[in-house]
């Protein structure tokens, strides 16, 4: 059973070379947050293991705004974003009507490394577009402004 | 090292490439996937790859050149390659051996990492180079 804190902690996350990434904010305990390996190419390449929490919110952010690089591939339904100068995967974004939702990659959130759970390998090929967003609309963190 | 992972055969000259497929490398593998391992430093922890070790004249890239970039940190000693289009990481300069290169082992053709059992980590916070100081 996730505990849940009375509060939203922030969880701030940057890639390597810290030009890019975001801010997390989520009342769940880092032991309780869902870690997914996704196990597309892509995410598979990038050892992606992510989160996210609908009761959350998050901010991506680029001190270097030239240093964001928004990858979409296969049905493009979503941005993955990446660090143009060191190749760090932050995170992925979509849009649902008027509001966009995101995951983040905890790896660059090392400081928590050995307190998040082992992840659960997800495989989403056989889902169409509409059935990726609703997914999505349903388990991915709403961005704030 | 390895001359099998999961069904696919490593040949002795086996492709390898990106996620977008801008770039492809052709490395030369005579002693299939030698030393894979993880590494534990700021760098490979984001990028959480198991690397296999090739030799510089062994890594030829045949397509994408014009859209490899690098990075370099710390003692900007090692060089790390990544695919500018989809940021995948392909290929790094050791620092350790500055004539070696670690290959990003998911990027060879029909290679699935995960199908590799008990790959080591390497202590990359406390880097061999930096002991001692």
């Amino acid at each position: 059973m996730a505990t849940r804190t009375t509060s939203l902690q922030s969880h701030e996350g940057r890639c390597h070379c810290g030009a890019i990434g975001f801010v997390y904010r989520t009342a769940l305990a880092p032991e309780d947050w869902p870690i997914r390996a996704c196990q597309c190419a892509f995410c598979r390449l990038h050892a992606g293991l992510t989160t996210s929490d609908p009761a959350g919110s998050l901010l991506f952010f680029a001190d270097e705004p030239e240093a964001l690089n928004r990858y979409e591939f296969g049905l493009k339904t979503a941005d993955f974003l990446i660090c143009r100068n060191c190749g760090a995967y932050v995170g992925a974004t979509t849009r649902a009507g008027t509001t966009r939702f995101g995951i983040i990659n905890v790896r660059v959130l090392h400081s928590l490394a050995g307190l998040l759970r082992n992840p659960e390998l997800m495989n989403y090929d056989s889902q169409d577009a509409s059935e990726r967003q609703a997914r999505r609309e349903l388990r991915w963190t709403p961005l704030s402004a | 090292m390895l001359k099998k992972v999961g069904q696919t055969e490593i040949r002795p000259t086996h492709r390898a490439s990106c996620h977008c497929g801008a770039v492809v490398l052709e490395l030369d593998l005579p002693n299939g996937i030698v030393d894979p391992r993880r590494c534990n430093c700021s760098m490979c922890r984001r990028k959480g790859a198991v690397v296999a070790a090739v030799p510089l004249s062994g890594l030829r890239v045949v397509k994408g050149a014009d859209v490899l970039s690098h990075y370099q940190f710390n003692t900007r000693t090692a060089k790390h390659y990544f695919c500018s289009i989809c940021g995948i990481y392909t290929h790094h300069q050791r620092r350790i051996n500055p004539n070696e290169y670690g290959v990003n082992v998911g990027c060879l053709e029909g290679v699935d990492p995960f199908d590799i059992p008990n790959v080591p980590t390497s202590d990359g916070v406390n880097h061999p180079s930096d002991r001692g100081r």
